[in-house]
C-alpha cells in the first residue's frame, strides 16, 4: 500500500487504514461488517417505503 | 409627433405594475391587488431593482393564441385574441430615449444596453382574473453557488426588431378553463425538457386535452370533465408526460431527504420535476390546539434549490448526502410566481413541511405527497439504484473508519455528491476543475467512451474531491453500471481497495447489492 499523508504532510495515514483493514479480519471486524450491510440494508428498506407511492395518492385530484 | 400605438414606456414602480396589470386586462383593480402575484412581482422587481417597464401593446403569444382557438373563441362574452407584453429593464429611461434607440443608430441607448439591463417579460392575458400568462424572468443572482436554477434555457425576444435574450424558464398562472395547477406544471417542466430531450412543447389546452383522455378512477372526487379543467391527478399527469414522448417517473416524497435526493439528483441533471404536495391551514382551537383545515392538493415545477445549511443533514446512517444542504426549493407555483421559495421548516408537531406564500387563515403547511419527472427513456437508472449503493459502501468504510477505537480516525467521513449528468457535461467539467490535479488521468478520462447519461457520485472531504464514480443511467439495474473511476486522492480508494479484498476472501459477507459489489471489484487487488 502507498504510504498516504494528509494535507499538512505530517501524518502518516497509510499505517491507520492498514490497521483498519488488518481489524476487518479480527471476528470483531467481520461482525460489525457484517451488522453495517444488515443495518444499510433495513434504512434502504425503509427507504423505499417513503419511495412508494400508494394507490390511493395517485387519484388525488390535484385541483388549487 | 404622433401618439406611438404600439408601444409604452414608463417608469417601474409597484402602482405603475398595477396600473399596466389592470389596464391591460379585463381584470379590475380589485382582483390584482388581490393576486399574490402583484405582492410577489413587486418584491422580485425591487429586488433585481427594475427602473423602466416597456409595454408591447399588440404581441401574439402562442400559448394563449391555441387556448383561446379550443376555448375563448366559443364563448358568448368577446375575448381579444392578442394579448399585451410587459419588459422589464434595470435601467431608467424615458419613451423618447426608447424610440431613439429603435429609429437611430448612434442613440445613447443602445440594444447592447438594453440587453445588459433585461430582466425579463410578463405576458398579460385579456382575461377577468387569471391574466398571467407567459412569463420568462431573470433569477437572483448565485449568492456564491447557494442559490442554483440548473434548468435554465435561452429565450430570444424579439422587442420592435430589437434582439434580446432571456435565461430562464417559461412560467404562466393557470386560467382554471383549459389549465388547473397540475397543467400549467406540467407546461413549465416542458419549457425544460423540451429544449433538453428535443420535444415538440404543448400549450396548456394540448396538455389537459392529452391528460384528459383518461378518465379518472375516482369520480365524485375529480372532475370527468376536460374543458373547463378542474384538475387532474397522477395518473393523468403521466400520460401528459408519454403524450410528449418522455417516461414518467414518480416517487413518493413524505421525507425531506428522500425529496431533497431525488430532486436535486435530476435537476442537476437538467430535468425539472412536478411536486404535488397538500396544502394545510393549521388553526388554533379554543384549547390553543392546532387543528389542520386541508386546503386542497397542488402541483408546481421544482427549478431550483439553495444549499443553504453549512453541513449535510445526516441521513440513514449518518450518511452525508449533499442534498440533504438543501434549506429552499425553488419552484413555479402558479398562484405565487416564478422561482418563488419554498422553505423547509419543521412544525410544533414534528412535522416537516414546506413553508410557501399560500395565505390562509393560520399558517400554510405545504406537505410534500410525490414528485413526478418526465425522462428521456434512455434514462433507465433511477436514483435510488445508486444512492443505495453508495450507502451501502459508505456504511461499510463508515465501520472500518470506527473499527478500532483508541483513537478518533484522521479521514473524515466523506460527503458524497449523487447526480444526473451527460458525459459531454461530465467531460467539459472534468477539465475545467479536476486537470490541473490529475496529471496522468486526464487524457484517459476525456477519451474514455462514455455513455450519454450517466451517475456521477462524488466523494469529497473538507470540501476536496477524493473520488468520482462514474454508472451508466442507460443500462439494466442487474448489470454492473459501474463504468469510469477517477481516484483524485488516494485515502478513500484505498480503504474501498482494502475491504475489497477482505470481501473476495470471504464466503459468508454478501452484500447483496449489484452496484456496491461493482465498486469494490473495481478497486480489488485480486482480480
Amino acid at each position: 500500500m502507498k504510504t498516504l499523508t494528509n494535507e499538512a504532510g505530517n501524518i502518516d495515514l497509510s499505517e491507520e487504514i492498514i490497521e483498519m483493514v488488518k481489524w476487518l479480519g479480527t471476528a470483531c471486524g467481520r461482525d460489525a461488517v457484517i451488522g453495517a450491510v444488515q443495518k444499510s440494508q433495513s434504512e434502504v428498506e425503509e427507504l423505499n417505503k417513503v419511495r412508494q407511492v400508494e394507490r390511493d395518492q395517485l387519484n388525488i385530484p390535484i385541483t388549487l | 409627433m404622433s401618439e406611438n400605438t404600439a408601444y409604452h414606456v414608463i417608469p417601474y414602480s409597484r402602482d405603475a405594475l398595477t396600473d399596466c396589470l389592470v389596464e391591460n386586462s379585463k381584470a379590475t383593480h380589485d382582483t390584482v391587488v388581490n393576486k399574490l402575484h402583484l405582492t410577489y412581482f413587486s418584491e422580485y422587481f425591487t429586488n433585481l431593482k427594475a427602473g423602466s417597464i416597456v409595454v408591447e401593446k399588440n404581441y401574439v403569444d402562442h400559448d394563449y393564441l391555441e387556448d383561446y382557438a379550443a376555448y375563448y373563441v366559443r364563448c358568448f362574452e368577446k375575448y381579444e385574441r392578442s394579448t399585451k407584453r410587459l419588459h422589464f429593464f434595470s435601467k431608467k429611461f424615458s419613451e423618447q430615449q426608447f424610440r431613439e434607440c429603435l429609429t437611430d443608430s448612434d442613440a445613447a441607448l443602445s440594444e447592447t444596453l438594453l440587453q445588459e439591463c433585461y430582466i425579463g417579460f410578463v405576458v398579460v392575458k385579456p382575461l377577468p382574473k387569471t391574466i398571467i400568462g407567459r412569463t420568462c424572468l431573470k433569477t437572483y443572482p448565485s449568492d456564491n453557488g447557494r442559490r442554483e436554477f440548473p434548468i435554465l434555457r435561452e429565450f430570444s425576444v424579439s422587442l420592435f426588431g430589437l434582439s434580446l435574450k432571456i435565461d430562464s424558464l417559461a412560467y404562466q398562472e393557470q386560467d382554471t378553463v383549459v389549465a388547473a395547477c397540475a397543467t400549467s406544471a406540467l407546461w413549465s417542466c416542458f419549457q425544460g425538457s423540451g429544449k433538453l430531450f428535443q420535444h415538440a412543447i404543448p400549450s396548456p389546452v394540448e396538455i389537459t386535452k392529452a391528460a384528459t383522455r383518461h378518465v379518472p378512477e375516482n369520480l365524485p372526487a375529480n372532475s370527468a370533465r376536460a374543458l373547463p379543467n378542474a384538475g387532474l391527478t397522477a395518473t393523468q399527469m403521466a400520460i401528459a408526460i408519454r403524450d410528449v414522448g418522455l417516461e414518467p417517473y414518480i416517487l413518493g416524497t413524505s421525507d425531506p431527504y428522500v425529496l431533497n435526493g431525488s430532486m436535486y439528483a435530476y435537476l442537476r441533471g437538467k430535468i425539472p420535476s412536478v411536486l404535488a404536495f397538500r396544502l394545510t391551514d393549521v388553526l388554533s382551537d379554543s384549547n390553543g390546539s392546532n387543528v389542520d383545515r386541508e386546503m386542497g392538493a397542488h402541483a408546481v415545477t421544482v427549478t431550483g434549490f439553495s444549499l443553504g445549511k453549512d453541513k449535510p443533514e445526516p441521513g440513514p446512517n449518518g450518511f452525508l448526502l449533499r442534498a440533504s444542504r438543501i434549506d429552499k426549493l425553488y419552484a413555479h407555483d402558479d398562484q405565487v410566481g416564478p422561482f418563488s421559495r419554498m422553505v423547509w421548516s419543521q412544525s410544533p408537531r414534528n412535522r416537516s413541511y414546506l413553508k410557501t406564500s399560500w395565505k390562509g387563515v393560520g399558517s400554510v403547511e405545504a406537505i410534500p405527497i410525490f414528485l413526478m419527472l418526465p425522462l428521456y427513456h434512455k434514462i433507465r437508472i433511477p436514483f435510488e439504484i445508486i444512492h443505495d449503493a453508495i450507502h451501502l459502501v459508505d456504511s461499510i468504510l463508515e465501520t472500518m473508519r470506527h473499527g478500532r477505537k483508541e483513537a478518533s480516525p484522521s479521514l473524515e467521513r466523506p460527503e458524497w455528491d449523487i447526480y444526473l449528468t451527460t458525459v459531454s457535461e461530465f467531460k467539459v467539467n472534468f477539465l475545467k476543475s479536476m486537470k490541473p490535479m490529475l496529471g496522468a488521468q486526464v487524457e484517459k478520462t476525456l477519451t474514455v467512451a462514455l455513455p450519454r447519461f450517466l451517475w456521477r457520485a462524488t466523494a469529497r472531504c473538507g470540501g476536496e474531491c477524493h473520488l468520482d464514480l462514474l454508472f451508466d443511467a442507460t443500462g439494466i439495474a442487474q448489470q454492473k453500471l459501474l463504468v469510469h473511476v477517477v481516484a483524485v486522492k488516494p485515502e478513500i480508494p484505498a480503504l474501498i481497495s482494502g475491504f475489497a479484498d477482505f470481501y473476495k476472501s470471504r464466503n459468508d459477507i454478501r452484500l447483496n447489492n449489484v452496484q456496491a459489489e461493482a465498486i469494490f471489484d473495481w478497486f480489488s487487488t485480486t482480480h
